[in-house]
């Protein structure tokens, strides 16, 4: 009950340190236990009319477990932090390997904020329950029940008043959060939903400004954050009464014990000495349960955090990788790629953004893909890339099922430039050698020179060494993408995906880098995605998608004479620039 | 507590006064003034649990002696009577404690995020681009979470433990004056031992929350780039990374752990040592004769409890560290200065600001960054026009709008509207002015018609929909399978560039301001819907001042006069014919694009 069974399993490959951390834990018990005993003999022998001589041999034997007992205490602490470390690095490190398993589709349904608070924070949660919890709730069962024990062979009456106290002390919290059901966890969720809401608004704060809504959303939040405190205080006022009911059981066990022992010695019942023992183990018996408690309290966050991680531990990846090596040739895929009558929608509830989409590309052939605006062009760019696999209909490559090819070959045989760029924060030399990690300073500097942006990170202060912000908050969106042309021609691939990769230059940038890229395109399989004509004009075939369906193909000197949706596109770009 | 009293919290914060708050400890003191009442209420109730708890382990001892002492039953009614309403009295403030602590602590948090947010809205867009947006966000959320647990469990129990324990020292100094000599000295030491490795503890929690911070950023960087991750097949070289950044917050963790542990252990034996030579000095009291035997069980009892509310502040201590390493991070972005402040008594003009926009010697640099990206800027444009500002990447277009929206100050020259220089008008003024079409979208987590109503609070749904029609948005939104109330992801990764864009335009069609900014905002449309498009802005321009950036010809052209800029001057400007004539740098920078429509034209 007071387990989480699925919490204890993360701890595996650390069982036997945690074994030791119960170890360490008894022992400091034990020295407590010891040390009652004996002061319960030093104040009989004194209240015998005994001296200081008579008291000695207990006094200096108190003193060495108070020395052992600092050192146990010192283990102990390291020994935890050890635990949690061990447990959380490993933790963290597997629910990244799940994110990255699970892609970017994963991301379409998923708040990014909830995700990083699972892998920083929730995992961080984890430290309290492991280290301290779950050791000291081995303790907490073992000690009282060898204190009871002791006090049931020296009064068995007082030793089941204590048992039944001390079983309260554990028990009251859970059954009170039990009768509670819901009402503690509504807060949890109020707290972690307040908390996307900030990072959503402190990242969109420019916007929020020009739109002059940044005062109005102060306020909105500004009372969302006194609503959750009102909610908070009510539950808690509720919750608390616990405290309540354990303070009591812990202070009415001793007093009930002591009471009744002092009453049976004045009847004659009990030795005083059995009384002093009862006086001085009856309070050692609540320690390990106050402990407990406490750690309790620090661990319930992890025990709350714990949802998150398992929810994305058990999230079913969209794609299943292949994963086994293929032999021979099949291993190093080649030649064209092809969509065979492709459906797919991003929800089931969505109308499919691709609908019987069927599409061969050549191997060293450029097809341009064309249409308005949410016509599934980024899509097809999603599938080629196996973000997601289609409901129906499927891909291949080089005649090889996508599904029956390890992710990393294909992914490994397919450059892409995306029309929303990411840079990561680091330096700009990092950031195109993800394109190719073993990349020499002279192939860097040949692929930013070739995309045109050489001569712009020359000027920069740092030069290569010029760190990005946030998003590549600093570069300007040409910049951007020139960066991301440059690592996908470091990444040299035989396959390129060009997602309206010029969408964002100007037109003298524009001109350099066509050069750039015919080059690139040259011998390669080549998807343009794109809405400015003038970069498609040279494909080899021409796709236009309408709302999903492959509306006409071709080369560009046929489609343009036909009545068709291209001499459309065409008329109106035309009109446009005249 | 209201808006008006959070806002004088902020100035008092962000006041001249920096020396007064210059550690965290005395911030967190200053927040409390405002729930003194509570505050004193909780400490009572504190001191109240604590006294009745070792009130009732006294009055429990006191019985044993008595009955030891040979006490007949009847004498233990009275203790036994004064023993049940100790534990009584326990039960019922252990409860009042928490809950008040509790309450106090969550209300100053409340009021801390408050704080929080208006220090980044002061700050933006400056701050949030010097530094990431993740770590600002684990110090806005995590270092307050923190926070809290000073006002919950630190600054009550710091009370407690100096009060609960002088009145066991004066019961012990009752029974013989020698016994609260004795102990004194552990007592200090107890109390001693977190200050002697406060330094310590104060460095270890700085860096603590700095690899924290670090981590998270590495996660949301990991995330937010997750595509491109995947597709470069960077994931083993990122978990690596990762793992770097994991294993350094591991190792300040054990650090952390070490010093604990150290304070702990120690702790622990001075409680032994205070507690063992009361034993041992009470034993001398009386068998000298000076103590009665029967009160030896309770000054034994005494000298073991006593410690514990003292031993509580010395684990509260252990975190105070940390505490206080979240508090001044906290507090220090909320002193952070403000980039652009409004002029004092800025007032907005008394009649309609006339949509004339003029920039004037405008010269301006980056904070921190290199050359200037603006170098003596002037131009105008008049009501009614549409200017178009083209140049090459990086030469300085982007930052004329941001000055115009004063998201800085100019280093020398002026901007206007209407004749009013910018920096005289009160940015709330200012900003409603203007309309902002930005290069980089962000959509909030929130429905679509939320996020496009966002521009005017007040607006009908009828008046979204019209806007959103003229920013040829309506058709793709009403596709999709929630219609207005579909909520945008994150960052509006469900959507396309142009269909962001789109959106972002209808919010600025929808302010309606008489001047309008649109910074390549059709850049992602295809020719279509940037036809249609520029149309429907077409229709908006007149009695509007329209300043447009743009590399695309079809937009440029569209404009009635164009200013050429060149590495942050103006080289020329004019209308598209006469630069075309006359120009040096205009005809390079569209050549291509003439040459691409004569290309396709002709087919």
């Amino acid at each position: 009950m007071m387990i989480h069974r699925r919490i204890v399993a993360l701890t595996a490959g650390v069982r036997r340190l945690l074994a030791l951390s119960v170890a360490l834990g008894l022992a400091i018990s034990a020295t407590w236990v010891a040390q009652g005993v004996f002061i319960a003999f030093v104040v009989r022998r004194i209240l015998d009319g005994g001296g200081w001589t008579a008291i000695a041999g207990f006094v200096a034997a108190v003193a060495g477990l108070t020395l052992l007992r600092a050192a146990l205490l010192f283990a102990r602490e390291v020994l935890a932090k050890k635990v949690a470390a061990v447990v959380k690095t490993k933790l963290r490190r597997r629910l990244f390997a799940q994110l990255l398993l699970l892609g970017p589709g994963y991301l379409e349904h998923t708040e990014t904020g909830k995700v990083q608070s699972t892998l920083v924070d929730g995992v961080e949660a984890l430290e309290a329950y492991v280290g301290y919890y779950l050791p000291q709730a081995v303790v907490s069962v073992v000690v009282p029940i060898g204190i009871v024990g002791v006090i049931v062979s020296l009064d068995p009456l007082i030793g089941i008043v204590v048992l039944a106290f001390a079983l309260a002390v554990p028990l009251i919290p859970r059954i009170w959060d039990r009768i509670l059901g819901e009402y503690g966890q509504r807060h949890w969720a109020a707290y972690s939903s307040l908390d996307a809401r900030f990072v959503d608004s402190m990242q969109g704060m420019v916007t929020l400004k020009a739109l002059n809504a940044s005062e109005r959303r102060g306020v909105e939040l500004r009372s969302a954050s006194h609503a959750l405190y009102r909610a908070t205080m009510a539950q808690l006022s509720i919750s608390m009464i616990r405290n309540g009911l354990v303070g009591f059981a812990m202070s009415a066990g001793v007093a009930l014990a002591v009471g009744i022992g002092s009453f049976q010695v004045a009847a004659g019942e009990l030795g005083i000495a059995g009384l002093l023992i009862i006086l001085f183990l009856s309070a050692e018996c609540f320690r390990p349960l106050v402990e407990l408690d406490v750690y309790w309290h620090a661990g319930y966050m992890g025990i709350s955090a714990s949802t998150g991680i398992f929810e994305l531990l058990d999230a079913e990846p969209g794609v299943h990788d292949a994963a086994t090596e293929l032999a021979g040739d099949a291993a190093s895929p080649g030649g064209g790629i092809a969509l065979h009558e492709v459906t797919f929608r991003y929800s089931s509830e969505a109308r499919p953004a691709l609908a019987d989409v069927s599409l061969e590309i050549g191997e060293g052939e450029t097809v341009a893909i064309v249409g308005p605006s949410g016509a599934g062009k980024t899509t097809i760019a999603s599938l080629l890339l196996r973000f997601f696999d289609p409901q129906e209909g499927g891909l291949t490559f080089g005649g090889t099922d996508f599904r029956d090819l390890p992710l990393d070959d294909l992914r490994r045989h397919i450059g892409y430039v995306s029309q929303d760029t990411y840079l990561f924060y680091g330096t700009i030399e990092d950031n195109l050698r993800i394109g190719r990690p073993d990349a020499t300073p002279e192939e860097i500097r040949d692929a930013a020179e070739k995309a045109n942006i050489h001569a712009f990170i020359r000027s920069l202060p740092g030069g290569y060494g010029t760190i990005v912000g946030e998003r590549g908050a600093k570069l300007s969106g040409g910049e951007r993408q020139r960066i991301a042309i440059a690592r996908a021609l470091l990444k040299d691939a035989p396959v390129l995906i060009l997602d309206e990769a010029t969408s964002n230059l100007d037109s003298a940038n524009e001109a350099a880098i066509r050069q750039a890229l015919s080059l690139l395109t040259r011998g390669r399989t080549t998807i343009v995605i794109a809405h400015r004509l003038s970069s498609v004009v040279h494909a080899d075939r021409i796709v236009v998608l309408d709302k999903g369906r492959v509306a006409e193909s071709g080369r560009h000197e046929d489609l343009v004479s036909r009545d068709g949706h291209y001499s459309r596109l065409v008329r109106a770009q035309r009109e446009g620039a005249a | 507590m209201s808006v008006t009293a959070d806002r004088t919290d902020t100035a008092a914060l962000n006041g001249q006064k920096g020396t007064r708050f210059s550690s965290g400890f005395w911030q967190l003191l200053w927040m409390i003034r405002s729930y003194f009442g509570l505050m004193t209420l909780s400490m009572v109730t504190g001191v109240l649990n604590h006294g009745a708890t070792i009130a009732a382990a006294a009055l429990g001892a006191y019985m044993v002696g008595q009955v030891a002492s040979g006490a007949p039953a009847a004498d233990l009614r009275g203790p036994a009577a004064a023993l049940a309403a100790a534990v009584i009295l326990r039960a019922v403030m252990a409860w009042a404690e928490m809950w008040l602590s509790h309450d106090l602590a969550y209300r100053i948090l409340a009021d801390l995020r408050g704080h929080l947010y208006s220090a980044i809205e002061r700050l933006a867009p400056g701050y949030l681009i010097q530094r990431r947006s993740g770590d600002v966000a684990s110090a806005a959320m995590a270092d307050i979470e923190t926070v809290e647990w000073f006002y919950a469990h630190t600054v009550g129990t710091f009370f407690v433990a100096v009060l609960v324990p002088s009145l066991a020292f004066v019961t012990l100094g009752g029974m013989h004056w020698t016994l609260p000599l004795t102990l004194l000295p552990f007592a200090l030491l107890v109390a001693g031992v977190p200050f002697v490795l406060r330094r310590r503890a104060a460095r270890q929690g700085d860096a603590l929350r700095a690899d924290l911070g670090n981590l998270n950023a590495e996660v949301v960087d990991g995330v937010q780039g997750l595509r491109e991750l995947v597709s470069f097949g960077f994931q083993r070289r990122f978990l690596a990374n990762l793992e770097s950044h994991s294993n350094r917050l591991v190792r300040s963790q054990l650090a952390h752990g070490m010093r604990s542990g150290v304070e702990q252990a120690a702790v622990a034996a001075f409680m032994s040592g205070g507690m063992l030579s009361v034993v041992a000095v009470a034993a001398v009291q009386v068998s000298r004769g000076e103590l009665d035997p029967a009160l030896y069980p309770v000054a034994v009892t005494l000298a073991i409890f006593v410690f514990g509310p003292i031993h509580a502040i010395a684990s509260v201590a252990q975190n105070l560290g940390i505490v206080f390493a979240s508090a001044d991070r906290a507090f220090h972005l909320l002193r952070e200065p403000a980039p652009v402040t409004d002029a004092p008594g800025a007032t907005p003009p008394d009649s309609d600001l006339e949509p004339r926009v003029s920039f004037a010697g405008v010269t301006f640099g980056y904070p921190g960054g290199g050359d200037p990206a603006l170098r003596d800027v002037s131009f105008e444009i008049a009501p009614g026009e549409t200017v178009a500002l083209v140049g090459h990447s990086g030469a300085g277009k982007t930052t004329c709008a941001s000055l115009l929206m004063r998201f800085w100050d100019t280093d020398a020259g002026a901007i206007a509207i209407g004749g009013h220089d910018v920096r005289h008008l009160p940015q709330r003024f200012l900003r409603e002015t203007i309309g902002w079409v930005p290069q980089d979208i962000y959509l909030f987590n929130s429905s679509l018609r939320e996020n496009i109503r966002m521009a005017r609070p007040g607006a009908t749904d009828a008046e979204v929909e019209n806007a959103a029609r003229a920013a040829q948005a309506h058709e793709f939104i009403a596709d999709m399978p929630g219609g207005y109330n579909t909520v945008a992801g994150e960052r509006g990764v469900q959507m396309s560039g142009g269909q962001r864009q789109r959106i972002a335009i209808a919010r600025a069609l929808l302010k309606d301001s008489p001047v309008l900014v649109l910074d390549e905002a059709v850049s992602s449309l295809d020719a279509r819907n940037e036809q249609e498009l520029n149309l429907a802005l077409h229709a908006v321009r007149e009695g509007r001042a329209t300043l447009v950036i743009a590399h695309r010809l079809s937009t440029i052209r569209s404009a009635d006069r164009i200013v050429v800029l060149e590495e942050g001057r103006v080289v020329e400007q004019g209308t598209h014919d006469y630069l075309l004539a006359h120009g040096h740098t205009y005809p390079s920078l569209i050549a291509a694009q003439t040459e691409a429509a004569h290309r396709v034209s002709i087919g």
